[in-house]
């Protein structure tokens, strides 16, 4: 007999970090707003990725600090570690959630710093030639993200909204 | 200096200068709504970025929030975050009746909360202007309901180059009926900091 199903393991990825993980599970980031996350899958292997990116670019300095701040470096630090598992680029797709603008009217809010990290990781994912396969971005509202690494699927729920998956 | 740094003497000199912002808050709300409001700074604290939406309830929990920027002499962004309940109960008490909604008041109960921003930011403000002798002038407010996590992403963003922490300021409103919380997030650029606390250290 089969043994019965048990809770994926739960992973959250906080802002600034990143999760690539082998086995199934269920990675999470709760309450996301202007900030994006991008999701990598390996569909053949079951291997997925996040990254909760803050910010669409920084110096050179900043990026090999922190490089899970800012959108292009997280993503090359999760391929690396994509890599490390012995998946390519070629294998992967890309997901892409958030970028909303939490606080419309602050003139002063760094101009639609939302807009800007999902563009960032639009371009970025387009260099790489890594198909985005499904987005859910913009608009004023947070969300929470939980991406199961076993097929790929992310459901997204927002306050007084139905959750959706994509 | 990182908030983190901050020495016992000189969050008591933070707590100082937040009961005097705080008194002439309640000043001005008493009046506004024709009933005597008392405000207190129970705490001030130091709170790393990944703890601030922990003693907010968690990342998904909801709350009302007000969020202004700060220009002049020094910069930082405000962030007023309350509890939907207490924000519609305040609200309700500055209207004398009930908040229809807080995610889509009426543009008078709109209004209201943006006023109450405002009061809030300023009174803190002028008080900290005043004892630093510095210009500091508060942004129109922008309200945001939703998700801890999803709010505080907006001003850390704007802060995460350069700083690691936030200045939170406990704040209580009492009026004779009940309590209300809400709390006060401070977050000046790094160098802002120094400012006001050189100020602040001389005798």
């Amino acid at each position: 007999m089969p043994a019965p199903p048990s809770e994926p393991l739960e992973l959250s990825v906080p802002m600034g970090q990143l999760v690539v993980c082998p086995v199934p599970a269920l990675l999470v980031v709760h309450g996301l707003g202007s900030c994006v996350a991008v999701f990598l899958h390996d569909r053949r292997r079951r291997i997925g990725g996040m990254a909760h990116a803050l910010l669409p670019g920084g110096s050179r300095a900043e990026r090999e600090r922190t490089p899970g701040k800012f959108v292009a470096s997280a993503i090359d630090l999760m391929l690396r570690k994509f890599e490390d598992l012995g998946v390519g680029v070629p294998a992967l797709v890309a997901k892409i959630c958030g970028g909303a603008s939490m606080f419309l009217g602050v003139t002063c809010e760094r101009q639609k710093i939302g807009d800007r990290n999902v563009r960032a990781a639009l371009r970025a994912l387009e260099e790489l030639r890594i198909p985005v396969v499904a987005q859910d971005v913009g608009g004023t509202v947070g969300r929470t993200v939980r991406a199961r690494t076993e097929d790929g699927v992310l459901e997204v729920s927002s306050l007084r909204q139905e959750p959706r998956t994509i | 200096m990182l908030f983190c740094e901050l020495d016992e003497r000189q969050v008591d000199a933070l707590r100082e200068v937040g009961n005097v912002g705080a008194g002439h808050a309640a000043t001005a709300l008493s009046q506004m709504i024709g009933k005597a409001v008392t405000l207190s700074i129970p705490k001030v604290e130091a709170v790393p970025f990944p703890r601030v939406s922990a003693i907010l309830g968690g990342p998904e929990s909801e709350v009302a929030a007000l969020y202004m920027k700060v220009f002049g002499d020094t910069r930082g962004t405000i962030l007023l975050v309350f509890g939907p309940d207490d924000m519609s109960a305040l609200i309700s008490l500055m209207l004398n009746k009930p908040l229809s909604s807080l995610h889509s008041p009426t543009p008078i109960e709109r209004s209201a909360i943006l006023e109450l921003g405002n009061i809030l930011a300023c009174s803190y403000l002028n008080a900290i202007s005043q004892l630093l002798q510095i210009s500091l002038i508060p942004s129109v407010p922008s309200l945001a309901v939703d998700m801890v996590g999803a709010i505080l992403e907006a001003p850390i963003i704007e802060l995460s180059r350069v700083a690691d922490s936030a200045l939170v300021l406990q704040t209580r409103f009492e009026d004779t009926a009940r309590t209300f919380r809400g709390n006060f997030f401070l977050l000046p650029d790094p160098q802002s900091l120094d400012t006001m606390l050189d100020a602040l250290a001389r005798p």
